[in-house]
């Protein structure tokens, strides 16, 4: 422990609120000597305690290097406002929580980013650690700033501020770094930076930035993404984990002290989905679906248990009801520590009777409410979508559901989808009037209060997806839909609770946009934002004003639809999807067109498993790609 | 009291009773946090707790009294109910292999039967840091004490829980009151103040009347240490913890265990 840090913080403790966040205490922790290791690795995440505590890929990482005798990881969060201005009065710099140690004596300081609203907490912590903000300006001392997670695969607006980035699964990848490093530390660190960086590019996963140069047109239009130096990729693949059974994951993860977002012990069941809904990024990035096995799924869940005490499981994925063996071994779990007072529970449901079937089993007692995410309002933006939810679906899921003893529903929806029209939305108020109706019918009874609860968040074309052509629709026109939507959802029944746009077009124009935008991104942050993420601490003015400091407008870079044949700035970036399969896609979502999914359909080409010797889909424990569509399951 | 005999019920569940410490390191966790901790603790150690009946099972822990945040301590007293018959001691040894820092059993026992234990809390006796920033560089500790045991009545205001304000006499609820150390501007004071159900007096709110006494005297609170919980026989305070017979040796005060590097 740092004593002069020390001493400051238990000054600043007892004026700040949630001082729990900043102990770095918890059960499971591991606290390692500063001086018996080569490579220092501090592990950031650009928002508060209680939501990077939730993210998985953070404890994975912290296992895998601490794993390792030559390398420690720390924990660093974004304090909360109260507590900066306590830091930054006192001259506090921005600590580690494990040993209080100040971030700019780490060797490496890599940020989990979870969304693109987090960018300015980005560029706040590293100027609370007195790291230079632009990497160009960085000496031999400071830390490398490398960033990773979904996110990272179009973080264009972050590449003056991040040394590299690391795409995709960080399992296997993070090794090759720290090793990376010390080769490099042992050899006496030859060419300085950019010598470790000229090395770190050889590295598949590893995305330099800086190696790139960027040129546009008068328009702004880009015209060439190109590496600026030899030995660098022309564009950089994201690092896929061939086989989840070959990996360790983490059975002792740190427990806190204090209630966190997800305070539940998570079990990855599989990673990437085929499902292919058209507008979800980690849909299209984490391709393809790789299951871990049903033992090593209980096993893992056991052993969790055991080790942090915790009082639920919850069986992760991106669609946890698609795992193949997801009613064995729920049905298993649950039964098997049920006695140690310990729930097992499921992140998602789909919209269909199967899925609801398998929250019944778990969830016999005691039903609050359910969530259930339609997406879209009619069947024709669905299959837009490629949802591949029918009207039958949902009349079917809410009939069980209500019929098991749930007694509300949250409906979640997206607006401003690609080709919506008023009748879509007119399609969401009849489904929510319908959910309303069936309640009625199933239960006998009339309803009272706010049984549904309809939520629509504003649609942003993501990069990478099929719709990264499209530009958002602008905010006049997504406010007069949510206008609408608040009179056609007057219901006694039901209540309507809408996303704020601004932010969402912010969250467009950092997502869609290029490099250019980190003269914005340092404006925005000098003008005080940060925390974008929490409505009541976005300052949209100020972005504003960063926009047009800078010369640029957000309106182009949120809304504007680009043609095929148009650089996007995520181009350089290989997801491993084809861009002829995600042309194809938009064309046939254009007419309402479905695609199903290849566990169960035939390949579609979309090229993820072609040339990258073994990665494929693995369906455990049948080890190959067919499996009967999950409603069938439901059959036999 | 007659605690040393092992109290199994007709249902083969007994009741534990635990003293434990909440050192510095975990001062700043709240009351809530710290029953989850316990909780997480009592998994991890597979112990055979109990669980209450209904539609949301949860283990059978209780608190005597809620600790402030901020406030250390070596006093705090919990029952947990156990299926079948457990050895306080490997009970208490158990749970220790668990704890997070700066939270250990010291003592552990069987419960007494009757009251419950938050209803049996009467007094709770604390070590203050109370810090003087006035002006005044003579200024008395001993007449402000003497003045406040002279006041018929100290009235003092009191924003509850519902942010509405409450005036009452902080007098009754102080029993005693010791100077035992100075340093400088700072006082060490030793308190045994009312708690609990029937009455319970907050340490910010005895410095508010001792500042009160001293005619607005600039007064801090600088740190709170519960050292013991008190019952009531009879009109006089009695340890709460007086029954218990297995003490960890390792857990006594002044052999603090969380000591870091």
């Amino acid at each position: 422990m740092n004593p002069d840090i020390s001493k400051v913080l238990d000054e600043i403790l007892p004026l700040v609120s949630k001082p729990a966040r900043y102990l770095g205490n918890e059960w499971n922790t591991v606290r390692k000597d500063h001086d018996k290791v080569q490579v220092r690795f501090a592990l950031a995440f650009p928002d508060v305690y209680e939501i990077g505590m939730s993210n998985l890929g953070l404890a994975i990482m912290y296992h895998e290097i601490n794993s390792r005798d030559d390398a420690l990881a720390e924990r660093v969060y974004a304090p909360w406002v109260d507590m900066e201005s306590e830091m930054r009065q006192r001259g506090v710099p921005l600590f580690s929580l494990e040993t209080r140690t100040p971030i700019k004596r780490f060797d490496i300081l890599g940020f989990g980013i979870p969304y693109e609203v987090s960018y300015t907490n980005i560029l706040n912590m590293l100027d609370l650690a007195g790291i230079p903000l632009r990497q160009s300006l960085r000496k031999g001392s400071d830390p490398f700033i490398i960033a990773g997670g979904g996110t990272a695969l179009n973080a264009e607006p972050l590449t003056d501020f991040i040394d590299f980035f690391v795409l995709g699964d960080g399992e296997e990848v993070i090794h090759e770094i720290i090793d990376c490093f010390k080769d490099w530390d042992n050899q006496g660190r030859p060419g300085g930076r950019v010598g470790f960086l000229e090395r770190a590019v050889s590295i598949t996963g590893v995305y330099v930035p800086s190696f790139y140069d960027v040129e546009y047109d008068v328009e702004g239009w880009i015209t060439s993404i190109a590496p600026n130096r030899s030995g660098v990729p022309a564009r950089v693949s994201r690092r896929i984990v061939a086989d989840l059974d070959r990996l360790t994951p983490p059975t002792s993860p740190i427990v806190p002290w204090t209630g966190i977002v997800f305070d539940r012990m998570m079990v990855e069941v599989f990673r990437g989905c085929s499902r292919g809904c058209r507008f979800c990024h980690a849909g299209f990035t984490s391709r393809p679906v790789r299951e871990r096995s049903p033992e090593k799924v209980k096993e893992l869940a056991r052993e969790l248990v055991r080790r942090t005490g915790h009082q639920e499981v919850s069986l992760v994925s991106l669609a946890t009801n698609d795992y193949s063996q997801v009613r064995d071994v729920l049905c298993e779990l649950a039964g098997e520590l049920e006695d140690q007072g310990v729930n097992v529970s499921l992140p998602s449901l789909r919209v269909d009777a199967y899925s609801i079937g398998l929250a019944n089993e778990v969830n016999k007692v005691r039903k609050s409410g359910l969530t259930l995410a339609p997406e879209a309002g009619t069947q024709r933006l669905r299959d837009v979508i490629n949802k591949g939810v029918t009207d039958e679906d949902y009349e079917r899921a809410l009939t069980a559901a209500f019929a098991a003893g749930w007694d509300s529903l949250k409906l979640y929806f997206m607006i401003g989808l690609p080709t919506e029209r008023d009748e879509d939305l007119h399609g969401i108020a009849e489904m929510a009037k319908r959910a309303v109706d069936i309640y009625h019918r199933v239960t006998g009874r009339n309803p009272r209060g706010h049984i549904v609860t309809v939520s629509t968040a504003c649609f942003i074309p993501k990069p990478h997806t099929p719709f990264q052509w499209e530009g958002q629709v602008p905010l006049e026109e997504l406010e007069r839909r949510q206008r609408l939507l608040r009179l056609l959802l007057r219901h006694r029944n039901i209540q309507y609770r809408w996303n704020d746009t601004k932010g969402s077009f912010i969250e467009a124009a950092l997502s869609r946009g290029d490099r250019r935008l980190g003269d914005v991104l340092h404006s925005a942050w000098q003008k005080g934002c940060k925390f974008d993420a929490w409505s009541d601490q976005l300052k949209y003015d100020a972005w504003l004003a960063a926009f047009k400091d800078v010369g640029l407008d957000p309106g182009w870079y949120a809304n504007r639809r680009v043609d095929y044949n148009r650089v996007l700035p995520w181009d350089h970036i290989d997801t491993g999807i084809r861009k002829e399969f995600l042309i194809d896609e938009h064309m046939v979502a254009m007419r309402a067109g479905l695609r199903d999914d290849c566990r169960w359909d035939r390949c579609h080409i979309c090229g993820v498993c072609i040339d990258r010797p073994g990665v494929r889909t693995r369906i455990k424990p049948h080890g190959s790609v067919k499996m009967p569509k999950p409603g069938a399951r439901d059959e036999k | 009291m007659t605690n040393q005999q092992q109290v199994v019920n007709k249902i083969g569940r007994q009741t534990i009773l635990l003293k434990l410490n909440k050192g510095p390191e975990a001062r700043f966790i709240s009351h809530l946090d710290l029953m989850r901790a316990l909780e997480r603790a009592v998994r991890r150690a597979d112990l055979p707790i109990a669980y209450s009946e209904g539609f949301n099972p949860h283990m059978k822990i209780s608190f005597a009294s809620a600790l402030a945040l901020g406030a250390t301590s070596e006093g705090e007293l919990v029952e947990v109910v156990v299926t079948g018959s457990f050895e306080p001691e490997a009970l208490m040894n158990r749970l220790n292999e668990h704890l997070p820092l700066g939270i250990q059993i010291s003592a552990a026992g069987y419960s007494p039967e009757g009251k419950s234990l938050a209803d049996s809390v009467e007094w709770a006796e604390y070590i203050l840091g109370i810090e003087y920033g006035g002006a005044d560089s003579e200024f008395n500790w001993a007449s402000l004490l003497d003045g406040f045991w002279k006041a018929d009545e100290v009235m003092i205001e009191r924003t509850n829980r519902e942010g509405r304000k409450q005036v009452f006499n902080l007098k009754p609820l102080i029993r005693d009151l010791k100077i035992t150390g100075q340093k400088g501007s700072l006082v060490v004071l030793k308190a045994l103040m009312k708690a609990g159900s029937r009455g319970n007096a907050r340490p910010e709110d005895l410095v508010k009347g001792l500042a009160l006494i001293g005619e607005a005297a600039s007064l801090t609170l600088r740190s709170i240490h519960r050292v013991r919980l008190f019952g009531d026989e009879n009109g006089r305070p009695t340890p709460l913890d007086q029954g218990l017979h297995t003490i960890n040796e390792k857990a006594l005060p002044g052999n603090d265990q969380g000591d870091e590097a």
